[in-house]
């Protein structure tokens, strides 16, 4: 592997991260609102009434350096943001987003990297096997309502599976990550605690691997319909390949190409895909997290999270770009 | 090439013997549409010897790569085949399960792919995709070691004129010619008895066109399989076949050895095909062959080439050469019946009214 197109992707992809960060530092400054006031507003709200809120705020904002120049600001934020320092909620005060980050990433990261593969899996299975057999199989009749499905978003399916399976007939859980009021969980060393996990994630994520199944296999089929038609494939059965082999290496092997493309994009849009299944669900995830932090105008977390999701695509295009020519190998290691 | 001279010697010699290897009979392929059936192979018939190359030639849409297809059961709906035997040396094909045919074909039917396709697989090397077809050829723990089996990839890569280091290769790092090479080595990889050549050297230039027919009649001779040469380069039928088909609206229309088509062709398409080839010492313009290729959901009634047919439609320029067949010519049955293929000598095949009575 030629190393100035490692070099060149690894460079375009910190410059990618620092457009981000820029960005992030930004957007939510536009908005104008002063997160320290809409906290002192809220608090005046709950105790009825507040003394001196404009005093307060002029008094937090000096302290915490929000009066400063704009440019300082950033400059002081980019100096966190490479030390990974992603400073501290105002709401969540005194947490920092890292701890926040660290308490909800991984139920997120779980929840969604588990229904992406599924969905991938079985989708592009799914879509594959259905061209190749190209007779009426159960899966024909599995096909319209997938395809149903996938125009209904995720969120509205999940609000339906709620309705069925938690509420009328309470086969699973209304909301949480796991019951709650155990003494000692959450403990990932006991198998009933994440028997307890999974009983919960259930609903969730056949809300997104339902609805995402039938773009997998659609895009899928269409990948199968171009490659059946390849001479290569014709070939193949000249040859006098077994069906097994053409299904597996000639056909899935070459329609896989773009899926794999679109797995990796989908891969950084995880965190933002589940927002709203996060908030049907009470999920304990960055979701609810970043649902939360926008209207209160928490800027390190709405800017944390941001981060993270801009940092996590980012990643997955280079892992993409480093591994495609390993897969696909027309594809060289170029400059480009 | 073998030199021209040299060519009908070898074909005679193998006239002689009468070791058949192919037997086509009444074989009859139609594509099922929403038009209606379309007949593109009808009732052809044929036999290739033993180490024989035949051509078979015909306009586009005659039916000839639908045959082909056709003879290794590698034809796709909605074509079915509606009729007919094809034998494989004894081996009744058609009536092969899926596994049998599959293990007939490489084995004993290779198939050369057209020299414009991509016929190799973009993501794997040159060397996996001759493995592959060897491999599931073999009866499972009689594959030989890895060491053995790149021995014999690199031998058919040095038969087909191509480096032993090409087996490292992806398809895309390939030229035209080689990419075709790669197909003769894959096709000959497990020395068939038969060897389809469905226009291997189309979309090549000249130059490379002339060294792939050279490594094909090459291995050819060296493992004396049989080899049917698709195409319509008459230039390239007259050099490398020893008998030669003509096709005309999925019909058979003329079967004969080569340098007899060419000296003395019967069928009046086949005159006209052969007189609208160039030749080097008759300055002139060249005369085609008007009309157009009929439709197939309805063919014409009767003959199918009579609607263009040079004697039927006592063509001026024809009426010299024809003046004492048409006499006898009743052509009130070129427009009733559809002329059967008959023999008029050994191995001299031709489905005309104009040879009724020699029949």
């Amino acid at each position: 592997m030629p190393w100035n197109y490692i070099l060149s992707r690894v460079a375009m992809f910190f410059v990618t991260i620092f457009i981000a960060s820029t960005i992030v530092f930004f957007l939510p400054r536009i908005s104008g609102q002063n997160p320290l006031e809409e906290k002192l507003l809220e608090e005046a709200a709950r105790g009825g009434f507040l003394e001196d809120t404009d005093e307060m705020v002029a008094a937090f904002d000096e302290k915490y350096g929000f009066n400063d120049p704009l440019w300082e600001q950033y400059v002081k934020f980019m100096v966190d943001i490479v030390q990974f320092d992603l400073g501290r909620s105002i709401f969540n005060w005194p947490k920092t987003v890292n701890q926040l980050l660290a308490e909800t990433i991984m139920w997120t990261l779980a929840l969604g990297l588990l229904t992406l593969v599924f969905a991938f899996v079985i989708g592009s299975l799914m879509g594959a096997v259905l061209e190749w057999k190209r007779q009426k199989t159960f899966l024909m009749v599995l096909l319209s309502p997938v395809l149903t499905l996938s125009a209904v978003p995720y969120y509205l399916f999940g609000l339906v599976l709620l309705l069925a399976f938690s509420f009328v007939w309470s086969i699973f859980p209304l909301f949480g990550g796991y019951s709650r009021g155990i003494a000692g969980w959450p403990d990932w060393s006991n198998w009933s605690f994440i028997g307890n996990v999974l009983w919960h994630a259930t609903l969730p994520a056949l809300s997104v691997v339902l609805v995402s199944l039938g773009g997998w296999a659609m895009g899928m089929r269409g990948m199968m319909v171009t490659t059946k038609g390849e001479d290569y494939m014709l070939q193949a059965e000249a040859k006098g390949l077994p069906d097994r082999v053409m299904f597996l290496r000639y056909g899935i092997r070459n329609a896989l190409l773009p899926q794999l493309t679109g797995l990796a994009l989908q891969l950084g849009l995880i965190v933002s895909g589940l927002v709203l299944v996060e908030v049907v669900f009470s999920y304990p995830g960055v979701g609810g997290l970043l649902v939360q932090a926008i209207p209160r105008s928490d800027h390190a977390v709405i800017q944390g999270i941001v981060f993270v999701l801009a940092l996590g695509t980012a990643l997955a295009t280079l892992i993409l770009d480093l591994i495609y020519p390993l897969v696909d190998a027309r594809i060289k290691y170029s400059q480009g | 090439m073998t030199t021209a001279e040299a060519v009908p010697e070898t074909a005679l010699d193998r006239r002689r013997t009468d070791d058949v290897l192919l037997e086509v009979e009444n074989l009859r392929v139609y594509y099922d549409t929403d038009a209606g059936q379309v007949k593109a192979v009808d009732d052809v018939s044929f036999t290739l010897r033993r180490g024989e190359r035949m051509g078979l030639v015909g306009e586009s849409g005659s039916g000839k790569t639908t045959m082909a297809m056709a003879l290794m059961r590698l034809h796709k709906p909605p074509a079915v085949i509606a009729g007919g035997t094809v034998t494989l040396d004894g081996v009744k094909l058609l009536d092969l399960n899926d596994e049998e045919m599959r293990q007939t074909r490489l084995r004993d039917i290779a198939l050369v792919p057209q020299g414009a396709m991509n016929s190799l697989n973009p993501v794997y090397r040159v060397r996996d995709q001759i493995v592959d077809g060897i491999k599931h050829h073999t009866p499972k723990g009689e594959m030989p070691g890895k060491e053995v089996v790149n021995e014999r990839v690199y031998e058919l890569l040095n038969s087909v004129g191509l480096d032993g280091n090409v087996a490292d290769m992806y398809p895309h790092e390939l030229s035209g010619g080689m990419k075709q090479r790669v197909a003769l080595a894959v096709a000959t990889s497990l020395r068939p008895k038969m060897i389809l050549a469905d226009e291997p050297t189309s979309a090549l230039d000249v130059v490379v066109q002339r060294q792939i027919m050279l490594t094909l009649e090459q291995l050819q001779q060296e493992m004396q399989a049989s080899v049917l040469l698709v195409g319509h380069d008459m230039g390239l039928m007259a050099q490398f076949a020893d008998v030669l088909g003509v096709m005309y609206a999925g019909h058979l229309v003329e079967f004969a050895p080569i340098a007899e088509i060419f000296e003395d062709p019967k069928h009046p398409y086949t005159k006209k095909l052969i007189s609208s080839l160039p030749d080097i010492q008759v300055k002139g313009t060249f005369t085609g062959i008007e009309g157009l290729p009929p439709t197939l959901v309805v063919p014409p009634p009767g003959c199918r080439f009579h609607p263009r047919c040079p004697i039927y439609n006592d063509d001026e320029d024809f009426r010299g050469e024809f003046v004492d067949l048409r006499g006898s010519l009743d052509t009130g049955l070129c427009t009733t019946v559809d002329p059967p293929l008959k023999e008029m000598e050994p191995r001299r095949w031709v489905a005309c009214h104009l040879y009724e009575g020699d029949a």
